[in-house]
Parts: structure tokens; sequence; C-alpha cells
């Protein structure tokens, strides 16, 4: 499954439960991302085991970006259901601050830079 | 369970919520100023980086790339200009006679005291040529042909009288030759454009007008200007101007009528009212006092102007005395 949002590009891989982020993500507001919303939730609802989140090909995000995957992770965290594996790069100047962000929302993601 | 105990449960849960949106906003802001940051950092890259290519950019050019007036490819009009070149009389024996350190120095002082004017009357700097100098009046900013033809004149006569002081630096600085520079001026339609490849171009102009306003310049006395009928018919009573010769040039089929610029009156033309040149030229000859008062020769820039025009006029005095004898 794909989602092009703006300059972005989202994939979910279901063999291996894997959401892969590409591009430059910056659509305008919280409104515009709720169709990133609407598609993690579609495909990753009633999900169980290992859930990757594949940022290293995503070369910025911006402010409402952050925020819909922050609540998407309070919402995996709430649930409970999934084990969540967070990936990023250390040549992307955004993800090594901003991802490890999201193990002080949920102390059990792991996290890979 | 017991409603206390509810109320206990839920309690905890929203202040577990308000926990998490506590570092959900941390979350937020600290990303926030992430992206803001490097956002500044890199438009003060950009900033630095404008400002070094501003260098190699005429102004009216600059801001209209920079404003988005004018888009960037290899695109080119027709336009109506007036075109303007220059060269040193002599410069290969005076580089050869010179010490390179020397020669860089004085040549970039005085193509930085041209491109001055240039600017100030309006030119587009289209290249330097090693000591030569080509603008052009009319592209990117088009007012109208008489304008352009004037504004033109104009900088080619300050740029003489600049030449004149700058002359007697290079001959305290060892240049014998001191200097004397050749200029043209000629009007027509010229193609305009950006030419070269799609990753390396150059805003220019061709044509055979552009070639005629060099033959001019080639052709012009050492410090003295040659303009085509072409721009003469452009100019207004204000500026002064002697037949030459007729000249053909290659790839034009008509005789080209050759002028010398000799002059201007700075309080005629409509354009030049902030002028406070201290002459009048009428046709029985120069009138300076109407123009000078105590209160002007208490300005020093209006002194220096005086004594400037005095010097030319002297030396020019004594050159006619010269060719009277000969």
């Amino acid at each position: 499954m794909i989602l092009h949002a703006g300059d972005a590009k989202v994939t979910y891989d279901k063999e291996n439960q894997d959401v892969k982020f590409e591009g430059s993500m910056r659509l305008a507001n919280m409104k515009e991302y709720d169709q990133v919303t609407e598609f993690l939730k579609e495909n990753t609802n009633g999900l169980a085991g290992k859930l990757t989140l594949d940022f290293t090909e995503l070369q910025f995000l911006n402010s409402s970006g952050i925020t819909t995957l922050s609540l998407f992770i309070l919402n995996c965290k709430k649930k409970g259901d999934v084990e969540l594996l967070v990936k990023g790069s250390k040549d992307v100047a955004w993800q090594q601050k901003s991802l490890a962000n999201f193990k002080k929302l949920w102390s059990d993601i792991h996290l890979e830079i | 369970m017991s409603d206390q105990d509810n109320w206990e449960k839920e309690k905890q849960s929203l202040l577990e919520e308000i926990e998490d949106m506590k570092v959900l906003y941390e979350t937020v802001a600290e990303h926030s100023s992430f992206i803001e940051n490097e956002l500044e950092q890199k438009n003060q890259e950009i900033s630095g980086l404008i400002n070094q290519l501003k260098k190699y950019l005429s102004p009216q050019l600059y801001q209209s790339i920079l404003g988005g007036g004018k888009e960037v490819s290899l695109n080119y009009e027709r336009k109506f200009l007036s075109v303007f070149f220059s060269d040193i009389v002599n410069f290969t024996e005076i580089s050869d006679r010179t010490d390179p350190e020397v020669l860089s120095e004085i040549l970039n002082g005085y193509l930085n005291d041209m491109a001055q004017i240039a600017h100030k009357h309006g030119g587009t700097i289209d290249k330097f040529i090693g000591d030569a100098l080509m603008v052009f009046f009319g592209d990117p900013e088009y007012i109208n042909d008489e304008k352009h033809a004037r504004d033109c004149c104009a900088m080619a006569l300050e740029m003489q009288m600049k030449i004149a002081d700058i002359d007697k630096v290079w001959k305290k600085r060892g240049i014998s030759h001191g200097l004397q520079v050749r200029m043209g001026i000629h009007s027509g339609y010229c193609t305009v454009g950006n030419f070269g490849a799609e990753n390396r171009m150059d805003y220019t102009i061709i044509g055979g007008n552009v070639n005629i306003a060099s033959r001019l310049e080639s052709l012009a006395e050492p410090s003295s200007t040659y303009i085509s009928s072409v721009t003469a018919n452009l100019l207004d009573d204000s500026f002064m101007h002697n037949f030459i010769q007729n000249i053909t040039v290659k790839g034009i089929h008509y005789p080209i009528e050759v002028y010398k610029l000799t002059g201007k009156s700075s309080f005629d033309g409509n354009d030049d009212k902030d002028d406070e040149s201290l002459f009048r030229w009428h046709e029985d000859g120069l009138h300076l006092t109407p123009f000078i008062s105590a209160e002007d020769l208490q300005n020093e820039e209006k002194k220096a102007q005086l004594l400037r025009a005095i010097d030319a006029l002297t030396q020019s005095i004594a050159a006619s005395k010269i060719d009277e004898k000969s």
C-alpha cells in the first residue's frame, strides 16, 4: 500500500509489517495530515507483533508531521498491541534529536539510528 | 470497585495522558526549534552566497533575477538598446611595462570607478574584457530609447572626466603613458538574453549593432567618445557632438555617420535636474558666472569639479592651439 502525501511517499509492507517514509513531508496543517493518520490506522489496525517505522529516507518532517507521528505512537502505546521499532539515519540532521524524543513518549520503543 | 477507586483510576489515566501531552508538546517544540534553527542557518548561507554572486551581476539583473522578474533560462528577445564599449589606449604596452601587482591594482581601481559611474547612470554592465568594458542601456529595465541614449552618453562623459583624474594617479604611479580611453556608442535593435548551455549561461547581447558600437570605439581618438548618428538623433540639445566621418562596417550595407561626443550642459535636460554641475553651454561658448556663487565655492565637491573643468578646458585650448600651428 502506498500513500502519496505531497512530496512524501508512505509505503506499508504488509508482509514485514514495515511502514517506510520517503521524501519531504511538509503538508500544510494537521487537517492535511489526516490522510497520513488514516493510512497508518487502516494498515495497522488489529496488528500484533513488531511494527517498524522506517524514517531513514525521510529528509524533512515539519511540526504538524511530528505531531501526527507522535500521536500515532501514543495511540500504539495506549493499545499496547504492537512492539515498535523506529529506524532513522545519522545522515539526516533532524532525525537524531526528534526520533530520540519518541522514546520519551514511549520508553518501550526500539530505536535504531 | 467503588466510585472512589473509579475516580482514582480515571484521575491516574488523565494524569498519564497529560504527561504524554507534555512530552508530545516538548517533542514538537524541540523539532520545530531544530527546523527553525536549520532554516535560519541555511538562510544565512544563502545570503552569503547571494552576496558573493551579486558581485558578478549588474544591480538591474540581480534585482530582476532575485526579485523573480526574470526567468533564468536560455531565452532571448530583440530590444532597442544603446550599447557602449570602452578600451584603454596602448594597454598592451602599459601591461608589458608595469609590475603585475601594480597593474592589477590600478586596473581594478579604474574598472571599479567606471562600474560605479555605469551603475549611477542605470547601465547594465555586460562584461569586462581585460581592460575593456561593455555596457548597455534598455534591458532588463526598459524606459524609452531617448532616455537610454542620453543616459549612455552622460555616462561616457562622466567617465572621461573621471579618467582625467585617474590619469594623474597613474602617472604618479610611474605609468608614463597615463590613462587614455577610447569609447564608442551606438543604438539599435540587438538580441538580448541568456546564451550558452543550460548549466552555464551568460546574459549578454549580440548582433550587428553591437559590432557597430565596438567598431566606433576602435575608431575613436584617444580620450574621446564616438557615437553613431542613430544615437546622436536620440539625444536632446543639451548634448554636443561634431560630425567626424562616414564609415562602413563589415556586414552593414550602408555607411554609418560618426560623431564625436564633446559635452553636455547640465540644466537643459529634463532628466538631469538633480545634476548640480556648474557649467552651461551656449552657442557662443561656455558660461560659468550665473551658476557659480560664493556659497558654491564653499562646497568642496563643487570646487573640485570647477578646478577639474578649468584644467580640462586649459588642456583642450592648449591642444587646439597645437593643432592650429601644425
